[in-house]
């Protein structure tokens, strides 16, 4: 007799319910209920929702770099870790006509994806808002191809002392890259895109003493902005020994941001210290409408939260499509938990800094 | 089991986080249409789904069933 059962072991990607026990694992035995319960809950009509006008796109999960607060490269570039080029292509072909802005990196190095240039094309012909966090380390021309494509980028700079900056960056060479900064500096004052460009500098307890170099650096390289963001440690004790040093860091990097004409962004918190810079920006952690405004697709299909890749799972790219991740009991019981007491623990404490990638808010920064 | 199971059945003896979930009317209920959810959440056809929520009842059931009686020992 043949079956006529639809077996979804065969399926490719997660079931519904594997994705539920998976988002389930993190959460305190005490907190794990109420997910759950919420995870369960009805999704009324009127709940459902568009989709977001941002997409983060995971193009790589491995990296060249072995970053000592990261490790996504520990064990070296890992090309099974790319996101197919045809799963790439089909989430193009559908999402690029219905959304404003993309970014095309996640945990790793975009840019060691062969086919990179082809997914800048692809943004650049839909006329979307590019975006991407990169360490630099790619060819010259990808950075033209970058720019002229009027990308957002933010590059990842962690120190102004060549010693320092070759540890956090291991093994990047500090000559090197800084040459690559200063094309991309100048390139983009002669397309008038300075604007754009961004060093990202992630606080840390190694190069808290360093800030006040990386904006004089980002000024002698012709770059108008500095982003910062703080390391993510299961503990922040760092930041409570710290907290003197962190505070003068600061003053002295906003000391030179203005002298410079640099624009610092700092958030209004660093670990539980709080930052009363009148210029700090709120975080996500002060209230968060991620959910609500973006959607991550990592290299393997999964759907997920939010650009600080809190591995929440929505669904899965083939699946269960992006239509019904997006409006999952899933989605929307993250939704509903996100600025509560009760919020992932993964989002606690967040230092993501809303409105300063991409759509800049107006005045936002020194 | 999963863990959306684990919390119930505090009230029953043996090892916390193993006892069974309800089976009352209303707890395999709930259960079903939960899980009716998350199957067609998954694109599964309808006869699928009855199996599968079919399966779900006979486990919840016979778990119960085994529980209990292992408890009178």
């Amino acid at each position: 007799m043949r079956s006529s059962l639809r077996l979804p072991l065969v399926e490719r990607g997660p079931n519904a319910l594997e994705i539920v026990e998976r988002n389930g694992q993190p959460l305190a035995p005490g907190q794990r209920w109420r997910w759950m319960v919420e995870m369960s809950r009805d999704v009324r009509r009127g709940e459902r929702l568009d989709l977001p006008r941002r997409l983060i796109l995971e193009m790589a999960n491995t990296c060249n770099l072995d970053c000592p607060m990261c490790r996504i490269g520990r064990y070296g570039v890992n090309p099974d870790r790319f996101m197919p080029r045809t799963l790439f292509d089909e989430i193009a072909d559908e999402l690029f006509p219905r959304i404003g802005e993309v970014r095309l990196n996640g945990l790793g190095e975009a840019t060691l994806v062969p086919w990179f240039e082809h997914c800048v094309r692809r943004v650049r012909e839909a006329k979307l808002q590019g975006e991407l966090i990169t360490a630099l380390t790619c060819p010259t021309d990808t950075i033209d191809r970058l720019v002229e494509a009027g990308f957002v980028l933010l590059v990842s700079w962690d120190a102004a002392t060549p010693r320092l900056y070759e540890l956090l960056r291991r093994p990047a060479r500090f000559e090197d890259q800084l040459r690559r900064l200063r094309h991309l500096g100048r390139r983009a004052a002669d397309a008038t895109r300075s604007a754009d460009i961004h060093l990202l500098f992630t606080l840390q307890r190694a190069n808290v003493n360093e800030l006040a170099g990386v904006v004089d650096l980002a000024a002698d390289c012709s770059i108008p902005n500095v982003v910062v963001n703080v390391v993510k440690l299961r503990s922040e004790a760092w930041v409570t020994s710290g907290r003197e040093g962190i505070r003068m860091a600061l003053d002295a990097a906003r000391a030179r941001s203005i002298a410079r004409g640099v624009r610092l962004f700092v958030p209004s918190h660093i670990g539980d210290l709080v930052v009363s810079h009148p210029d700090a920006l709120p975080s996500s952690a002060d209230g968060c409408d991620r959910p609500w405004r973006e959607v991550v697709i990592r290299w393997n299909g999964d759907i997920t939260v939010c650009n600080m890749f809190n591995p929440f799972s929505y669904g899965h790219w083939r699946r269960h499509g992006i239509e019904a991740a997006w409006n999952s009991p899933m989605a929307h019981a993250f939704r509903r938990l996100v600025n509560t007491p009760d919020r992932h623990p993964y989002c606690v404490g967040c230092h993501y800094i809303e409105g300063v990638y991409g759509r800049r808010v107006a005045g936002a920064g020194t | 089991m999963s863990l959306m199971d684990v919390h119930g059945g505090a009230a029953t003896p043996g090892p916390q986080g193993l006892a069974p979930p309800s089976a009352s009317v209303l707890g395999i209920w709930r259960d079903l249409r939960w899980h009716d959810r998350l199957y067609r959440l998954d694109g599964l056809d309808r006869r699928t789904r009855c199996a599968f929520l079919g399966l779900r009842v006979a486990q919840r059931i016979a778990y119960n069933w085994g529980w209990r009686r292992g408890a009178r020992r």
